[in-house]
C-alpha cells in the first residue's frame, strides 16, 4: 500500500490556537454542575476566520481593469491572469500574463488659447514608405506646398485642451518569480518580466532576500531591481526643444533604471503588523516623452508662436519612505498607508491611504477605500515657455510632472466562494485637481484651464482560486 | 526658475536622515516589541496579510505610475510600461 | 504532586503558596493548587475542578461502559446524533487530523490491542498491523456536524485530547467563579489562571525520562499551560531498540526516532498537548518543527 507523506502546514501553531479558542468558546456555554460559571472571555471568535495558508496549492487569479478617464481622454481594458505554485516547503513558482488595450486622446503639451489651434506630426515612420493613421480620425494628411511632403495635422477648437487621439496601443508583459525557503528564518527570491507595445519595450530582473528575526516577530527584507526599457516611437524621436513639424526625427532610444528597497515588517502586538519600506531607485538615459511639446507664447498676448518639443533630463533620482499597518480592529481590518517621496527633478510627494474592511457575513464582506495625493512641480515644469526668453535646457508642459493633488475614493466587494476563492470587484473614482486658471498667466491665458488633470473612474473584476 | 528646495515639503537628505533614524531606533526595539508565538492567531488570517489582493495592487501601481510624478514605495519604481 | 499512592477521596492540605486539593481520576494523580489563605475557598474551587474532571471522563473514557464514547463506539456503524459538546470537540478533532497531515488521528486506538508499552519486548508483527490498519483512518468516519456514522470495527479514542480538554475545562471552571490564582494539574499536564498573588510564578518540576533521576529541571510558570509528552514509563525494547510509545496512525508503527521528552508551554492545555505530540510524532524532526512554528518548547534526546 503507497502512503502519501503529507507534510505539515507551516503555522500549525497560530492555527492550532484559533481552533481551541473556538473549542472552548462553543463549551463555555454548557452548565458547572456545581452552579452557574460564567463563560470567560477568550479570544475573539473573529467573523473573518479565514486562515487557510496556500502551501501545497497552485493558486489562480485572474482580474480584469476596465478603466475610463472622462473628456474621451484615455480608456484602457487590462486582462491579467496569475498563475503560482506553491510547494509544501513554502518555495513558490510564479508567472503572470497582462495585456493592456489603450485607446483616447492624451493631451499633446500644447496650452489652450482663445482661437483653434493646429498642430503637424510626421505622416510616415522614418525609413517605411507606409503611410500610418489615426485610429479615431481627427487628424488630415496635408501636402506641405513647396516640398511636396506629406504630414499629418490635426486642430484643436478653441478654448480646449489640445488632445492627440493618439493610436490605439496594445501592450503585452509577462512577469515570472520564484521564492524559495533558503532556511527556516530566511526567504530568496528571483524574478523577472518583459513588456512589449507599439512604441517600446521593456526588461527587468530582480532578486531579493529576507530573514525573520526575534520569534519571527520582525522581518529584514532587501530587493533589487534592474530595468531596460527602449523607447520606439511611431514617427521616430525628436530632438528636444526644436520646432514641432512633420521631418523625419531620429531613431529609438533606451534608458536604465536601478533600484534598492529595504524594508522592515514587524509585528507590533496581537492586532498590528507594520511594515516600513525605504526605497531608492537611479534611472539613466531617454526619459523625455517623444510625442510632447510645449507652447511657446507671445509675451503679451499669451498667443502660441510656435511648439517645441519637450525635454526632460537625463538622470532621475528617486527615493521613497512608505510606511504600511494592518491592524485588527474588532470584527474589521483596517489597512494604513503613509508615502513619503523626493527626486532629483524636485517633486515631492505625499501619499495617504485607509482602507477598512467590513465583513457583512462570514461570507461577504465591503471594504471602503481612500486615498490623498500631493505632489509639487518639477523644477522643470512649465504650463507655457514665453517668447524672447531664453530657452532653458529642460522644459515640460506634462501635468503629471506639475502641482496638484489627487483624491481617490473607492469600494471593494469580497465574496467568499469557497474556503480558498474569492470573487472581487473594485470600483473607483480617481480626480486630480490642480491650479485650473492662473490669473498672472500671460494675457488670455489667464482665463484658460491650463490644468490638464484626469478624472477618471476604474472597475476592477476578479476571481481567484486555489487547488491541490 | 523655481527653487529646488520647497520649505515645508520633504527634501531628500530629510529622507534618507529620517529612514536611517527610524531604522537605528526600530531595530533593536524590535526585540522588545512583538507577541509570543501562539498570540499569531490574528496575525494568520488572510485579511491580515499586508497584499491582500496582488492583481489590485498591480492595477493602482500602474495608474499611479502613468499619472503622477511619483511612483515605488510599496515595491520596486520602474513601471515597465511606456506610459509615463 | 500528590503522592499517588493512599489517597483519601478528598485530601485538602496546606502547602506554603496556599491549599493543594487532590483527587485521583483518568488514571492518574491530580491536584488543584489554589492560591488564598481561605481553606474554603479552596475546597470550593478544588470540588468545581474534580466535578468538571469526572463530569468529562464519565462522558468521554473509552474505559467507562456507560460513557457516551463508549455509546458511540459500540454502535457499529449506525447513525448517531451527538450533543453539542461532543461535537464541538469531534469538530476539533477533525480541524487537527487535517493540520497534523493525517498524524493526530482518533480513530488509531484500536493499536492498542496490539501495542502494549509495558517494557519488554512483544512486539506485533508486521501481518498483524496491517490486518488493523482498514479500522483505522478518520476519514473513513462519517461525520457532517452534528451526526456520526463510525464504521463496524472502527473505535474512536479522545485519549490524546481528552486529559488536556479537562484541565481546560477545570480552569474555565474555577475563573467562571473566582479569580484567586489557581493551578490545575491532571498527571502532568498543567494550566495556572494566572500568576500567583504578588505576581509571582508558580513553580513546576518536569518528570525526568530518566530513572535515576526524580526531575529533570525546575520552570517557572506564571501563565498558560504546560504538557509533557515522554516515554519515561511507556516503551517497548527489542534487541537494543527502543520503541517509544508514539504510534504514527498512517503506518501503525511507532513513530521513528522521536525525541525521549518534549514539554511544550502554550495558552491553553489543548494547544500545549498537541504541539507536544505533534511534535513527538514527527520523530526526528521533531526540533525542526518546533522551531520553526516558534513554539516554546523544551526536549529531551
Amino acid at each position: 500500500m503507497q502512503l502519501k507523506r503529507r507534510k505539515m502546514s507551516r503555522g500549525v501553531a497560530p492555527a492550532l490556537g484559533l481552533l481551541t479558542a473556538n473549542l472552548l468558546l462553543a463549551t463555555a456555554a454548557l452548565a458547572d454542575p456545581l452552579g452557574p460559571a460564567a463563560p470567560p472571555p477568550v479570544a475573539n471568535a473573529n467573523i473573518n476566520d479565514d486562515t487557510e495558508t496556500d502551501l501545497g496549492l497552485t493558486r489562480v487569479d485572474s482580474a480584469v481593469l476596465f478603466y475610463h478617464e472622462a473628456n474621451g481622454r484615455v480608456q484602457t481594458t487590462e486582462p491579467m491572469i496569475s498563475v503560482a505554485f506553491n510547494s509544501e516547503d513554502g518555495d513558490v513558482l510564479s508567472v503572470k500574463l497582462t495585456s493592456d488595450t489603450l485607446t483616447g486622446a492624451t493631451p499633446n503639451g500644447a496650452a489652450p488659447w482663445k482661437q483653434a489651434q493646429t498642430f503637424t506630426t510626421p505622416a510616415q515612420a522614418p525609413g517605411s514608405t507606409a503611410v500610418v493613421t489615426s485610429a479615431s480620425g481627427g487628424s488630415s494628411l496635408v501636402t506641405l506646398p513647396g516640398t511636396g511632403t506629406v504630414v499629418r495635422q490635426y486642430t484643436t477648437p478653441a478654448h480646449q485642451l489640445p488632445t492627440d487621439t493618439g493610436f490605439r496601443d496594445q501592450r503585452y508583459a509577462v512577469d515570472a518569480g520564484y521564492s524559495m525557503q533558503w532556511s527556516p528564518e530566511s526567504r530568496v527570491s528571483i524574478g523577472g518580466s518583459v513588456s512589449t507595445e507599439r512604441d517600446y519595450r521593456s526588461g527587468s530582473i530582480n532578486a531579493g532576500y529576507s530573514r525573520d528575526l526575534f520569534e519571527k516577530n520582525t522581518t529584514v527584507s532587501v530587493g533589487l531591481n534592474l530595468e531596460f526599457d527602449q523607447s520606439r516611437p511611431y514617427f521616430g524621436t525628436p530632438t528636444p526643444l526644436t520646432v514641432m513639424s512633420g521631418d523625419a526625427k531620429g531613431g529609438n532610444k533606451s534608458k536604465t533604471v536601478q533600484n534598492i528597497v529595504i524594508g522592515v515588517t514587524q509585528v507590533m502586538n496581537r492586532i498590528w503588523l507594520a511594515n516600513l519600506n525605504y526605497s531608492a531607485g537611479q534611472s539613466d538615459g531617454y526619459q523625455t516623452d517623444p510625442y510632447r511639446i510645449i507652447s511657446v507664447v507671445d509675451p503679451v498676448t499669451g498667443g502660441p508662436t510656435q511648439y517645441l518639443y519637450e525635454s526632460r533630463p537625463s538622470s532621475r533620482f528617486r527615493q521613497s519612505l512608505y510606511m504600511g499597518n494592518k491592524i485588527a480592529l474588532g470584527p474589521t481590518f483596517a489597512d494604513v498607508s503613509v508615502r513619503a517621496y523626493h527626486d532629483s527633478w524636485g517633486i515631492n510627494s505625499i501619499t495617504a491611504e485607509i482602507n477598512e474592511r467590513i465583513p457583512l457575513l462570514s461570507w461577504i464582506y465591503l471594504e471602503p477605500q481612500a486615498r490623498y495625493y500631493s505632489q509639487t512641480a518639477a523644477t522643470f515644469f512649465h504650463d507655457y515657455l514665453v517668447s524672447g526668453q531664453p530657452l532653458p535646457t529642460y522644459a515640460s508642459s506634462d501635468s503629471r510632472l506639475g502641482k496638484f493633488s489627487a483624491t481617490t475614493l473607492g469600494l471593494k466587494l469580497g465574496i467568499k466562494t469557497g474556503s480558498t476563492s474569492e470573487f472581487y470587484m473594485l470600483a473607483e473614482n480617481y480626480k486630480q485637481s490642480g491650479k485650473s486658471t492662473n490669473p498672472n498667466a500671460i494675457g488670455d491665458l489667464a482665463s484658460e484651464n491650463l490644468f490638464s488633470g484626469v478624472n477618471a473612474t476604474s472597475l476592477v473584476v476578479g476571481f481567484t482560486f486555489a487547488f491541490r | 526658475m523655481r527653487n529646488t528646495r520647497i520649505r515645508g515639503r520633504v527634501s531628500g537628505r530629510t529622507l534618507t536622515a529620517l529612514a536611517l533614524l527610524l531604522s537605528t531606533l526600530t531595530l533593536p526595539a524590535c526585540g522588545a516589541l512583538g507577541v509570543k508565538p501562539w498570540d499569531h492567531d490574528l496575525l494568520a488570517q488572510r485579511a491580515m496579510q499586508l497584499n491582500t489582493h496582488p492583481h489590485i495592487t498591480a492595477c493602482h501601481e500602474h495608474i499611479y505610475f502613468s499619472k503622477e510624478g511619483s511612483s515605488g514605495g510599496r515595491t520596486f519604481d520602474g513601471g515597465g510600461c511606456g506610459c509615463n | 504532586m500528590c503522592p499517588d499512592d493512599d489517597l483519601a477521596p478528598e485530601a485538602l492540605t496546606a502547602v506554603p503558596e496556599g491549599f493543594r486539593y487532590c483527587f485521583q481520576a483518568m488514571a492518574s494523580p491530580c491536584e488543584v493548587r489554589v492560591d488564598t489563605s481561605d481553606p474554603d475557598l479552596a475546597r470550593d474551587l478544588g470540588r468545581r475542578a474534580e466535578a468538571e474532571v469526572r463530569r468529562i471522563e464519565a462522558k468521554f473514557s473509552r474505559y467507562r461502559e456507560d460513557s457516551q464514547l463508549s455509546a458511540i463506539n459500540r454502535s457499529a456503524g449506525a447513525s448517531i446524533t451527538v450533543d453539542s459538546e461532543t461535537a464541538a470537540l469531534l469538530n476539533y478533532a477533525q480541524h487537527c487530523f487535517q493540520l497534523s497531515g493525517g498524524r493526530f488521528d482518533i480513530t488509531s486506538g484500536v493499536l492498542r490491542r496490539l501495542w502494549r508499552f509495558d517494557g519488554s519486548d512483544n512486539l506485533p508483527t508486521k501481518a498483524e498491523v496491517r490486518r488493523l490498519l482498514p479500522f483505522i483512518g478518520w476519514r473513513r468516519v462519517s461525520w457532517d456536524g452534528s451526526v456520526l456514522e463510525l464504521p463496524k470495527g472502527m473505535e474512536l479514542d479522545l485519549g490524546g485530547i481528552g486529559k488536556e480538554y479537562a484541565v481546560d475545562r477545570a480552569i474555565l471552571a474555577i475563573t467562571g467563579v473566582s479569580d484567586c490564582p489557581s493551578l490545575v494539574n491532571l498527571g502532568g499536564d498543567l494550566r495556572v489562571t494566572g500568576p500567583r498573588r504578588g505576581g509571582e510564578r508558580w513553580r513546576v518540576a518536569i518528570e525526568s525520562v530518566d530513572r535515576a533521576r526524580l526531575t529533570d529541571g525546575l520552570l517557572a510558570l506564571a501563565h498558560g499551560a504546560l504538557t509533557t509528552s515522554g516515554d519515561a514509563r511507556r516503551f517497548l525494547l527489542k534487541n537494543g531498540r527502543r520503541y517509544s510509545h508514539i504510534l504514527d496512525p498512517r503506518t501503525g508503527w511507532p513513530v521513528v526516532d522521536p525525541p525521549r521528552s518534549v514539554t511544550v508551554a502554550a495558552p491553553t492545555c489543548l494547544e500545549a498537548g498537541l504541539l507536544s505530540t505533534l511534535a513527538m510524532l514527527q520523530g526526528r524532526h521533531a526540533e525542526r518543527f518546533l522551531r520553526t512554528e516558534g513554539i516554546s518548547a523544551w526536549w529531551v534526546r
